[in-house]
């Protein structure tokens, strides 16, 4: 468990204006040596990246791109998760599952998607499946292990406790197995959830495929390097939201986890 | 009746094989309260294990009523030694001692009726809706036990139950099993490091030897019920038992199990 952070104004006040203060100076720097020229033209002052997002904020192509980018994740997220906790759980409880895959497992897991998008490309086009299906094997990977250990890391106090008061197998998985799981899934789910949208944008530019990753690369060909690093921030902010969304919900669903217990007398 | 012939259970094999019982034959007749007493070590909890089921034995049987127990048999219910453990973390205190009525009582207000009325029988009758994380160490062993009692098994087994309570929350739970014993007839196993409590609890104490463990006597206790804490106490025959007891586990906890289990004297085996 980590120490509980003093909560006093002035702590909570400097936890929310440090951060800020970093970020701003960084920004300053960057402004400073654009101004200065120390950096290449390819590099353009922050102040114009910001009046690009500023006049781009209510550009309905941006956010077409946004929202195909979120949809590629959100699709290939939810399959990874699926895919991944359904192998993952199979193979930790049913050793006969863990010692057929366990081997292709192994085999297949450091492959780096990327890979397989030449042949996707081949067979599909640059269309919004490839980005899917590569970032769903993307996804199953952590989902798979981070299951996995979950699974074996049950209490055999609890399993025993389950298995003296005759709980049935379908009660133990969802009474016991599961709860005791998620907190592995959940951290998962949030790592997952990041290499699926980093995926995604990858095989968008690469692929050229409708969405921020196409974007980017058809910014950066035309050397439109404003609105390219526009479009960087906003892949940025996008992780970061998602990132603190994930996180709010696990607060919620694992109250009785040691990690976000607050004992209130 | 509950019934163990000849029980050996070895842990792992070869070399760092652990023989932790290496005969141990007792029966429990129909509402008998059996103490188990033992050192640290002595494999009571192993034997709980065997009797409900959860471990196989590695020799000998385990019969419930004539029948091999080959699992945990549904007329039985367990109190863990390791309470906080056994208490999931992810329910509230009545959802942990409603978990195992589910498949007892088809009716939602018949299940909150029995939690209601075990979490009263502990004293914590206003701790329902908390989490066992926020209670502390002994009203979680309560709840346990509220849990054990809210199943309403035929046999109870209880593994150092009272470990972690104060004296007289320890004094008032001893007169709760007594009292739901005397109530419903329910078959009592009590595994316990404390002499006094075995002898004031039991029909009959098993003094076991220290790892491997055999029984070293089983110690029939001729105390008049209902039992008091003061007047059961103070009688000499209390006295005498429980010296009687002391002595057989000092004699036996320093000195390594005999090869053969010794002669069984006191009331034994009726049944
Ligand atoms: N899962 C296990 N694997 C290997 N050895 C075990 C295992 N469980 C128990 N043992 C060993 O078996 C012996 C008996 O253990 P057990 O827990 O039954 O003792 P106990 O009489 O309940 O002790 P205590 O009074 O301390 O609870 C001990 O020596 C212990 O180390
Ligand atoms: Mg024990």
């Amino acid at each position: 468990m980590t120490p509980p952070r003093l909560a006093s104004p002035l702590t909570s006040v400097l936890n929310f204006l440090l951060p800020v203060l970093t970020t701003a100076a960084l920004l300053a720097i960057w402004e400073g040596l654009s101004a200065s020229g120390a950096l290449p033209a390819e590099i353009p002052p922050v102040s114009d990246v910001g009046a690009w997002l500023g006049d781009n904020a209510g550009a309905g192509d941006l956010w077409t791109a946004v929202g195909q980018t979120l949809g590629h994740w959100a699709v290939a997220l939810l399959a990874g998760v699926v895919i991944g906790t359904a192998v993952g759980g199979a193979m930790a409880a049913i050793p006969v599952v863990n010692e057929l895959l366990v081997g292709v497992v192994e085999f297949l897991r450091p492959i780096p998607v990327v890979v397989y998008l030449p042949i996707m490309l081949l067979m599909l086009g640059a269309t919004s499946e490839v980005v899917v299906w590569l970032a769903a094997v993307a996804a199953v990977w952590p989902m798979l292990s981070q299951t996995f250990y979950g699974v074996r890391d049950v209490d055999p106090v609890s399993r025993d406790t389950a298995r003296v008061f005759g709980l049935t197998t379908a009660q133990r998985l969802v009474w016991v197995t599961a709860p005791s799981v998620l907190p592995y899934v959940s951290t998962g789910v949030r790592i997952a959830s990041t290499i699926t949208l980093l995926v995604a944008i990858a095989m968008e530019l690469i692929g050229a495929v409708p969405g921020l990753g196409a974007t980017l690369g058809t910014y950066a060909a035309n050397g439109v390097y404003d609105a390219m690093y526009g479009v960087i921030v906003l892949t940025g902010l996008l992780g970061v939201v998602l990132n603190a969304a994930f996180e709010r919900i696990e607060r919620r669903a694992l109250r009785w986890h040691a990690s976000h217990r607050t004992r209130n007398a | 009746m509950l019934s163990v012939t000849h029980l050996r259970k070895t842990y792992g094999s070869g070399g760092q094989a652990v023989e932790a019982i290496r005969d141990l034959t007792l029966t429990v007749g129909k509402g008998e309260f059996v103490c188990i007493v033992g050192p640290s070590g002595a494999g009571k909890t192993t034997l709980l294990k065997c009797l409900c089921g959860l471990l196989a034995p590695s020799d000998g049987t385990v019969t419930l009523d004539g029948e091999p127990v080959t699992g945990p048999p549904k007329a039985m219910a367990s109190v863990f030694q390791d309470y906080s453990r056994s208490l999931m973390p992810w329910f509230s205190v009545e959802r942990n001692v409603g978990l195992p009525l589910r498949n007892k009582h088809r009716s939602a207000a018949d299940r909150a009726k029995r939690i209601e009325g075990a979490l009263a029988a502990v004293g914590l009758e206003s701790f329902g809706s908390r989490y066992p994380w926020e209670l502390s160490g002994g009203m979680q062993q309560r709840v346990a036990i509220a849990r054990g009692l809210a199943y309403e098994p035929e046999i109870l087994l209880l593994d150092e139950p009272f470990a972690s309570v104060d004296a007289q929350t320890r004094a008032d739970l001893e007169d709760l099993i007594l009292r739901v014993r005397e109530a419903t007839g329910v078959t009592m196993l009590l595994v316990t490091h404390d002499i006094d409590e075995a002898v004031y609890l039991a029909d009959r104490v098993v003094v076991m030897s220290a790892r491997p463990s055999v029984v070293v006597e089983t110690v029939a206790v001729d105390l008049p019920r209902p039992r008091d804490q003061v007047a059961t106490k103070s009688l000499a025959r209390f006295a005498e038992l429980r010296a009687h007891v002391l002595r057989l586990i000092r004699n036996t906890a320093d000195q390594p199990a005999p090869a053969a289990p010794a002669a069984v004297t006191g009331a034994a085996h009726e049944d």
